[in-house]
């Protein structure tokens, strides 16, 4: 029997209160531009002007950079992201060099496909791009990371067919019992109500790559429930309008996903301290004073950010609400004092 | 900086205390008269200016004094062969080892000679110019074939980078386009420069940095044949050469016979050393290996005990 995913219930804090069903989620966007400053340079900028008398869709002239004195390295080797405009999303590297301050240009290693129109509005991101770049990993890939870690409840909404098993195969990352936390219905009560969890018994079987939800009693034909459900939270996405079961990740700035964004920006600062002190050290270009200064930079961070990232993880994940208490006590809470259920 | 070849001659004949110069007072057709050369001196016999070499710097006529020649009451000097009189106030340039330039007495080495091998020995940096085509990673330099024959001729980033990107906005300072990787290639013997990054658009101007063997660019552009009037001007400076013209001259005087020539030899060796030593000197050719007792010398000692120990067990 076919079901569908329905909108993911988002923890508080998510999206703003009330951001529950229906709720916008969280962009890409939002995600990597909450991250990016944690983890280093991150500024918005206009574009004032095209250059007249160089490769133009190779220079971006930015007013706000005008500096006399600045260093021609200073924003050199970071990361220009279109924010806006034809060429939204596109990301360029700044030539090492290719600080020009006193004019407030930035010289690309690699050209734009056209000159930048003015008024377009570009991030500068460093160390870490917005998106890959060459061998850098990108502020979203570590965003990406972090939502593969941590999960998000959702509803499966069901239609009774008057059988007791229901195939599960459509949503692949139920591979046991333990991704579900129970069937919700109006049995008993008014169909108009709100569906409520229900106390029968039921199970997630899995025989080879068939998983399939187990009933206690049937549904009849057109009567709705819902399985309650834990989802990776890279997985369930919304194109701005629909949420839906995606593999396909967070693939442009307006995807959304329902990881309320405080968990994601502290898990992926884990995971990109971690890989930035490893490519840090390895980095031959440095000095070696210069190697040890910025690798220490994120040393001293790295910890802070782990502890944090392991309270989320131990302590903001959504849980399954505890089994009845007679079946629980009679297995392994036998001779425990009091069961708050 | 910039010299004439006048000013270059004279700089090596007076580094080789050969050259003086003085005003002609008077002349003939087969005579000049020169006041400061007057001496009252019994010692100064006619034979003390044999053989000088007389040189006109005004008409470029040169000429040489005749045996016995010198008149030491009138400092005339009479000369073969014979030449358009100079006028009052010419300058006079005597040398002795080398005449000014070989237009009379051809067989002689002279100091236009001395000058561009000089200036073939010393280079300056050069900006080529060149006009971008989009999309182009391939500039035939075929032009500049003539000198442009050695992959390092392309400045190093040590010597301020091998290209310049045209400025961002006009008036602003050419940006450093070395990251675009620029190579030069020899394709039968024709150079070629390559730009792993090409130019997006067609016609900017961007110039390539390259060492140029002084000797190829006269006033101001690139010329083949060298320096050939007192007028023709060269980049480099009185120092640097100074120091490879006296190299060239002792070189050449040591190639005579006698105690003398082996003297020179000896001087050309310690000036070669001494240009060798200059930012601008053209090393054209690979430096010779290091000989087996420099290599054993270069050894940390205990490289060496261990070789040792190695060949008494042996």
């Amino acid at each position: 029997m076919a079901g569908v995913l329905v909108v993911p219930a988002i923890p508080s804090g998510a999206a703003g209160g009330g951001a529950g069903s229906g709720g916008a989620g969280i962009s890409r966007a939002d995600y990597w531009q909450d991250l990016a400053p944690q983890l280093g340079r991150y500024q918005r900028f206009t574009v004032s002007s095209q250059s007249p008398s160089s490769e133009r869709s190779r220079v971006v002239i930015l007013d706000e950079l005008v500096d006399a004195e600045r260093a021609p390295d200073d924003f050199g080797s970071g990361y220009l992201y279109v924010m806006d405009g034809d060429q939204r999303g596109v990301q360029r590297r700044v030539l090492s060099q290719g600080d020009e301050a006193p004019i407030g240009a930035l010289v690309l290693s690699r050209s734009f496909v056209a000159a930048l129109a003015p008024g377009t509005t570009v991030a500068y991101t460093d160390p870490c791009p917005v998106v890959d770049y060459g061998g850098m990993k990108g502020l979203v890939t570590f965003c990406v990371e972090a939502l593969k870690r941590l999960r998000v409840d959702v509803r499966i909404a069901m239609m009774g067919d008057g059988t007791r098993r229901v195939s599960l195969n459509a949503w692949p990352w139920i591979t046991s019992i333990d991704w579900t936390d129970g069937v919700y219905d109006t049995r008993g009560i008014t169909a108009s109500n709100p569906l409520r969890r229900s106390s029968r018994e039921y199970d997630v079987t899995v025989n080879g790559a068939d998983v399939t939800l187990e009933l206690s009693l049937t549904y009849g034909p057109d009567v709705e429930y819902e399985l309650k459900a834990f989802a990776p939270a890279d997985q369930v996405l919304s194109d701005g309008a629909t949420w839906g079961y995606s593999v396909g990740g967070l693939v442009s700035d307006t995807t959304r996903a329902a990881a309320p964004v405080r968990h994601v920006t502290t898990l992926a600062m884990d995971k990109a301290l971690e890989w930035l002190i490893d490519r840090t050290l390895d980095d031959d270009s440095l000095t070696e004073a210069k190697r040890a200064r910025v690798a220490q930079r994120y040393s001293r961070q790295l910890p802070t950010w782990q502890a944090a990232a392991q309270y989320v993880l131990l302590h903001n994940q959504p849980q399954r609400v505890a089994e009845l208490p007679r079946q629980i006590v009679s297995t392994r809470q036998r001779g425990a004092r009091s069961w708050p259920y | 900086m910039v010299l004439n070849l006048g000013q270059c001659y004279q700089i090596v004949g007076h580094a080789l205390n050969d050259l003086q110069q003085f005003s002609a007072a008077a002349g003939t057709p087969n005579s000049v008269s020169i006041s400061e050369l007057a001496n009252s001196d019994p010692d100064a016999g006619p034979h003390l200016h044999d053989g000088t070499w007389v040189y006109n710097y005004h008409t470029t006529y040169q000429s040489r004094v005749q045996p016995g020649g010198y008149g030491a009451s009138t400092g005339q000097l009479s000369i073969v062969p014979v030449w358009t009189p100079p006028t009052s106030g010419d300058p006079i340039i005597l040398t002795h080892y080398f005449p000014v330039r070989g237009q009379v007495l051809v067989t002689d080495t002279d100091y236009y000679w001395i000058c561009n091998e000089a200036a073939r020995w010393l280079w300056f940096e050069h900006e080529l110019m060149l006009a971008s085509i989009a999309g182009q990673r391939s500039y035939s330099l075929a032009t500049y074939g003539r000198w442009l024959t050695q992959r390092d001729q392309l400045l190093s980033d040590a010597q301020g980078g091998p290209l310049l990107d045209p400025p961002v906005v006009p008036g602003y300072p050419p940006r450093d386009g070395a990251w675009r990787r620029p190579r030069l290639d020899f394709i039968g013997g024709s150079p070629t420069l390559w730009l792993s990054t090409p130019y997006d658009l067609s016609g900017l101007a961007f110039s390539v940095r390259v060492r140029c063997p002084v000797v190829e660019f006269i006033n101001g552009a690139d010329r083949d044949g060298g320096l050939v009037t007192d007028a023709d001007i060269i980049q480099t400076t009185h120092a640097e050469f100074e120091t490879v013209g006296l190299w060239i001259a002792y070189r050449t005087l040591s190639m005579g016979v006698g105690p003398e020539a082996a003297a020179f030899g000896a001087m050309a060796k310690d000036q070669e050393a001494r240009a060798r030593r200059l930012v601008h000197f053209f090393a054209r050719e690979a430096p010779a290996p290091a000989v087996p007792s420099q290599v054993a010398a270069a050894q940390p000692a205990a490289a060496i005990s261990a070789l040792q120990q190695l060949q008494a067990a042996s």
